[in-house]
């Protein structure tokens, strides 16, 4: 525990030692022997650190790293992929998709980041606020859906989550903030980067509620 | 003329009598005409010209060959199948045509449809390469009505790579709505209490509220059961700077005067460390009215959560601890008895056992509590604590049975926190 934690410990004991005796009650006490009835404790919580908490149907988090909820969903992310490889193996693609699938892994072929990122960034510099934008986002897809055997034990053994979490949130990024010019209209990329994440991201909860 | 006309009846008549009797039988086979339309599936195709031979795959295309029913002709007919659907033909028995159709429906055929013969189990329609908002744009096909003849050999058919097709247009905020991923979505989670008659170092938070109630059979020295119920809510953001949580109890509940007519605020600022550990201050009935027997109860407490498995879901994943000190209700009975203005120490300890259920041992400065708490349903947090007070004896005379239920929910929509 850091220093400064302690010191909030150490102050607010202080603090409640110096009113806990200005307390007084008398009576037995019925009205407050039973469980708390003076606070959230009853709504449970405090195994995650706090009273209510949210939670994320795909991802979580294991100290800081980024994990998937449990291993049951990123058993199903796997699933999803193999599926979505043996769709895009049996199917004829644009030039645009190859280039995706390659990079993806979903193809065998030699990936690129650079001619993604390129196509992505609309002629826009690289330095340029678009073609950072499309980088991050090529470099987040480098090899994200290639095939990583079967299903793990544990969810720390998906160490593809935050490579995930990365993907979803530079797409996200790139189509909020991207100017007026990279749509009129896209690139055939961003289509197919849209396609394979809906359609993983879509499968994985699907086989994970099922 | 005569004799060419007499060779011309002589010729009509055989098959005039030929055609007739055709007519009322089965007509033969290289008479009928099938004919096959781009977008049939599999088995509509085999409807029409029964069992394919053999079939053969050419990476996304499926070769579908059938016998071609005639004399003359050189090499099975087939059919060519790309996503459950038929692309293209060749047929070279004169009888069979394969007719361009409309634009192909887009959504894939049952499983059922796609079998390739009738022994074969169907197959699971391919996953569709292109984004939904796409596909749902129009897109412009030519229309063949079967004026050109298709081209001989596999040729005919769509290539292994697929042209790039042109996008329609869009201004950019309805790209931007076409494009838009959807993200895995957050639900509140409902987890299992770690402590019974103590508090704990975390709480509510801004948007946060929860309403419970709970039940003791007998208080201590009665035979009477009694009651009481909760309403709170909470302020600020405990990770940042600092929670607030305020309470109100209702210590009557059906006898008496009915809810309210004896009850208290209580507060508790509280401050959460990641999410391991928790301190907070609080005091419980700062304000009462009704003549509750319940007192001031001032206190300091902190928890801490030890992960004993970086996943929750699986059993014994943590433990909860949790210290504090107190006066009020948390004194032990002797001073409560004879009024000394004391603090003492109280605490508990949870075991999630498994991911919705937690066993708990809890002491809050008088009774040894030990019980369940279970959140039954993943997503709802509601949670029930159920055990018995009082088990060593104590204070008190005797062990008794209590039990709450409380219910989480957020009076904020998630993004206004």
């Amino acid at each position: 525990m850091r220093r400064a934690t302690r010191s909030t410990l150490a102050a607010v004991a202080a603090l409640a030692l110096a009113v806990a005796t200005a307390s007084a009650q008398g009576g037995n006490q019925s009205d407050i022997s039973g469980p708390v009835v003076t606070g959230s404790g009853a709504v449970g919580g405090s195994f995650l650190g706090a009273g209510l908490r949210s939670e994320n149907e795909m991802f979580g988090r294991a100290g800081k790293e980024v994990v998937f909820r449990n291993a049951r969903i990123g058993c199903a992310v796997r699933g999803a992929e193999a599926a979505y490889r043996d769709s895009a193996a049996r199917q004829p693609q644009t030039p645009a998709q190859r280039r995706v699938f390659d990079l993806l892994a979903v193809n065998a072929g030699t990936p690129s980041a650079d001619a993604v990122a390129a196509a992505l960034a609309h002629g826009a510099a690289a330095g340029s606020p678009l073609g950072m934008a499309a980088r991050r986002l090529a470099d987040a897809l480098n090899g994200l859906m290639r095939d990583r055997g079967g299903c793990a034990q544990a969810r720390q053994e998906y160490t593809e989550a935050p490579q995930w979490r990365e993907a979803i949130d530079a797409f996200q990024r790139y189509v909020a903030d991207a100017p007026a010019s990279a749509f009129s209209p896209p690139a055939p990329e961003l289509l197919a980067i849209h396609a394979a994440l809906q359609r993983v991201v879509e499968e994985a909860l699907r086989r994970d509620a099922r | 003329m005569p004799s060419i006309r007499t060779a011309l009846l002589a010729a009509a008549l055989p098959l005039l009598l030929h055609s007739g009797a055709h007519a009322q039988g089965t007509p033969p086979p290289h008479k009928r005409l099938d004919v096959i339309r781009e977008g049939m599936t599999p088995a509509q195709v085999r409807a029409i010209l029964g069992e394919p031979l053999r079939t053969r795959r050419d990476g996304a295309l499926t070769y579908l060959y059938f016998a071609n029913g005639c004399d003359r002709c050189t090499g099975d007919d087939f059919v060519v199948v790309r996503d459950c659907r038929v692309v293209g033909a060749r047929f070279d028995n004169p009888n069979r045509y394969v007719v361009r159709s409309e634009p192909v429906d887009p959504t894939p055929p049952p499983a059922a449809e796609c079998a390739l013969a009738a022994a074969e189990p169907g197959r699971a329609a391919p996953i569709p390469l292109v984004s939904d908002s796409l596909r749902r744009a129009p897109v412009e096909r030519p229309v063949d009505a079967n004026a050109v003849p298709p081209p001989a050999g596999p040729a005919l058919v769509a290539a292994a790579e697929a042209p790039e097709p042109a996008l329609p247009q869009d201004d950019p905020r309805g790209w931007r709505a076409r494009l838009s991923l959807r993200r895995p979505a957050t639900h509140l989670v409902a987890v299992p209490a770690a402590s019974i008659s103590s508090p704990t170092a975390f709480g509510s938070q801004q948007g946060e509220a929860f309403v419970g109630g709970a039940y003791q059979a007998r208080t201590r020295f009665t035979d009477l059961s009694d009651g009481a119920m909760v309403l709170g809510f909470g302020l600020g953001d405990r990770q940042r700077y600092v929670g607030l949580e305020v309470a109100a109890t209702s210590y009557s509940t059906l006898r008496g005067g009915g809810p309210l007519e004896t009850g208290g605020l209580s507060f508790k600022l509280h401050r959460a460390f990641g999410e391991t550990w928790g301190v907070a201050v609080g005091y419980e009935n700062a304000v009462d009215w009704g003549g509750s027997d319940a007192g001031h109860s001032p206190y300091a407490v902190a928890t801490h959560v030890f992960r004993l498995k970086p996943d929750a879901a699986q059993p014994l994943s943590a433990v909860a601890a949790t210290l504090g000190v107190g006066g009020g209700r948390f004194r032990t009975e002797d001073d409560v008895v004879a009024d000394r203005k004391t603090a003492n120490v109280f605490g508990a300890v949870g075991v999630q056992l498994f991911e919705p259920l937690a066993v708990t041992a809890d002491w809050n400065g008088q009774d040894l509590f030990a019980g369940v708490s279970a959140a039954p349903i993943r997503r709802v947090p509601f949670v029930v604590t159920a055990g018995l007070a009082d088990i060593t004896g104590s204070a008190g005379d005797g062990a008794r049975f209590v039990v709450s239920a409380a219910l989480g929910f957020r009076y904020l929509p998630p993004f206004f926190f």
